[in-house]
């Protein structure tokens, strides 16, 4: 808990810090959203299709 | 067992199974590491609590390369034995790179900002990941611009292929520029060895990222293989 | 006998080639025009006409590049077009002996042409004459790399129908070791010795390029083929 308190109250550090963080992680979680939801639309698409093949 | 997962339709039944467990490790092990990021590690004597910055940054370098070298052995793979499983690989994995490498030169001038005192250095290692970034970027580009599929897929591995080789000696190359332009580059860790307790959450966060990087691919490679279905299904009804 | 019918088959396609580039003439043209032309317009870029004396290596390298790379890319375009590079691999011409022939090609017919307009280079840039001939014996060791990678990144592109452009975003990563030896090699003459001067290095380059180009260049040429 020390090292935290310390990390919290290191002022410019923090914000560099905390900045990095958000930005890795923004890029990993928007890769990550990005490729789920090509592949949630991909896979309707899929499903659209072989009703309309059962259909015909 | 290698070629019998080889075929990508039993591959996508294991890939549904295994897709959720990879997630949650990745979520578990994300939450630890991070509370020994920031709870459960000291400060370094030299950067002061900037160095928290290197337990995301130097998983991200790592996996930058380690996909590279992914891609290359799948495009080796897939020239060599003509496999969709290892294109399909391949094509999925090159944005996952070029976003651990986007990651890893971000952090990186962040963390250089109050060590070394400026966002960007010419130094050896920045510049072979700007490289290796424009790399990806090309890649990718070449992975959407042919309309036939296959054939992006060949001229892309054939590319990785010619990256591999190229690489070290760029790598090589920017080294001796750098020197010439630069009176000593800057080691990053001033101490060859590192304190167990900063390699604790160093090594937990490299395998949530590694975790993170196994599910994204299997959602990439599962969107992969339900396009060439639809591509074939379409295929089969124009003629 | 298998060597000898290779050796054979290259002589043939470079004559081949060198004839078409006879024919039309305006591409040697229209290259040497645009070097020079590049090479100007980079010099009223800078206020101060000392800095052209420090930074000519530079300016000649990169309008060298994008000239080369717009050359390449109607080079092997024309040939595919009208179904003759299908036609060589139908004859029995290997790959690799049609890539070589028309590097070979390249080289002669449009690089060396280039090595006499540098001297104008010498004349603007107020270069020495001793640094000019160590320019002219960069150009000539670097360039057969440079047109080994331009014929590959043109292979890359021929299929495409548009965004042609993406041939140079592909491949000027690969430039990067030449850029960096060319231009930071010294004169001839401030160091005698051999080892400190990076003509060896070029010449290195060479053989790591032709191999892979060569390999990489059968791989395409089968796939464009198919």
């Amino acid at each position: 808990m020390n090292y935290f308190l310390n990390f919290i109250n290191s002022g410019d550090h923090f914000s560099y810090v905390l900045s990095s963080y958000l930005i890795v992680f923004f890029i990993i979680f928007l890769i990550f959203i990005l490729s789920n939801s090509k592949t949630k639309k991909l896979e309707k698409e899929f499903v659209n299709l072989i009703k309309n093949e059962e259909k015909k | 067992m290698i070629f019998n997962l080889a075929n990508p339709l039993r591959f996508q039944r294991l890939i549904e199974k295994i897709e959720p467990i990879t997630l949650n490790i990745a979520i578990t092990l994300l939450l630890v590491g991070l509370f020994f990021c920031f709870f459960g590690s000291p400060p370094d004597y030299l950067q002061g609590e900037t160095v928290r910055i290197m337990y995301i940054h130097v998983p991200c370098a790592w996996f930058s390369l380690m996909i590279y070298s992914i891609i290359a052995l799948c495009s080796i793979f897939s020239i060599v034995f003509k496999h969709t499983l290892a294109d399909l690989i391949s094509r999925s994995c090159a944005p996952i790179g070029a976003c651990f490498t986007l990651a890893t030169l971000l952090s990186g001038s962040i963390w250089g900002k109050p060590t070394w005192g400026t966002w960007w250095v010419w130094d050896a290692r920045l510049t072979s990941e700007l490289v290796l970034l424009v790399i990806y970027l090309g890649l990718i580009i070449i992975n959407n611009a042919y309309e036939d599929k296959s054939k992006a897929d060949r001229y892309s591995s054939i590319l990785a292929i010619i990256g591999i080789i190229n690489l070290p000696i760029i790598k090589w190359s920017v080294d001796w520029w750098s020197t010439l332009h630069q009176p000593a580059s800057i080691s990053k860790f001033s101490s060859p060895s590192i304190d167990p307790s900063m390699l604790l959450p160093l090594f937990i966060m490299t395998f949530s990222f590694f975790f993170f990087f196994i599910s994204i691919l299997l959602v990439r490679v599962r969107g992969e293989i339900i396009q060439r279905k639809i591509e074939v299904i379409r295929f089969n009804r124009t003629v | 006998m298998g060597k000898y019918k290779v050796k054979l088959d290259v002589f043939k396609l470079v004559k081949r080639e060198i004839r078409i580039m006879l024919k039309n003439f305006s591409i040697i043209y229209s290259f040497s025009t645009f070097f020079l032309i590049a090479s100007l317009i980079f010099v009223f870029s800078v206020n101060d006409i000392s800095y052209v004396k420090i930074f000519y290596k530079s300016i000649v390298w990169i309008v060298l590049i994008f000239s080369i790379m717009l050359v390449s890319e109607n080079f092997l375009n024309e040939d595919f077009n009208d179904g003759s590079l299908k036609e060589l691999q139908f004859l029995g011409f290997s790959e690799e002996s049609i890539v070589v022939s028309k590097s070979i090609a390249m080289w002669v017919m449009i690089m060396i042409p280039m090595l006499f307009l540098v001297p104008f280079v010498f004349v603007f840039f107020q270069i020495t004459l001793y640094e000019l001939i160590s320019l002219v014996i960069t150009l000539f060791l670097a360039t057969p790399s440079l047109t080994l990678i331009s014929i590959l990144s043109s292979l890359f592109s021929v299929q495409l129908k548009r965004n042609k452009i993406i041939q140079f975003v592909i491949i000027l990563p690969f430039f990067v070791p030449m850029i960096i030896f060319t231009t930071s090699t010294g004169t001839l003459f401030e160091s005698n010795n051999l080892k400190e001067n990076q003509f060896l290095i070029l010449i290195g380059i060479f053989f790591i390029t032709l191999p892979v180009c060569l390999m990489a260049g059968r791989l395409i040429m089968r796939e464009i083929n198919k």
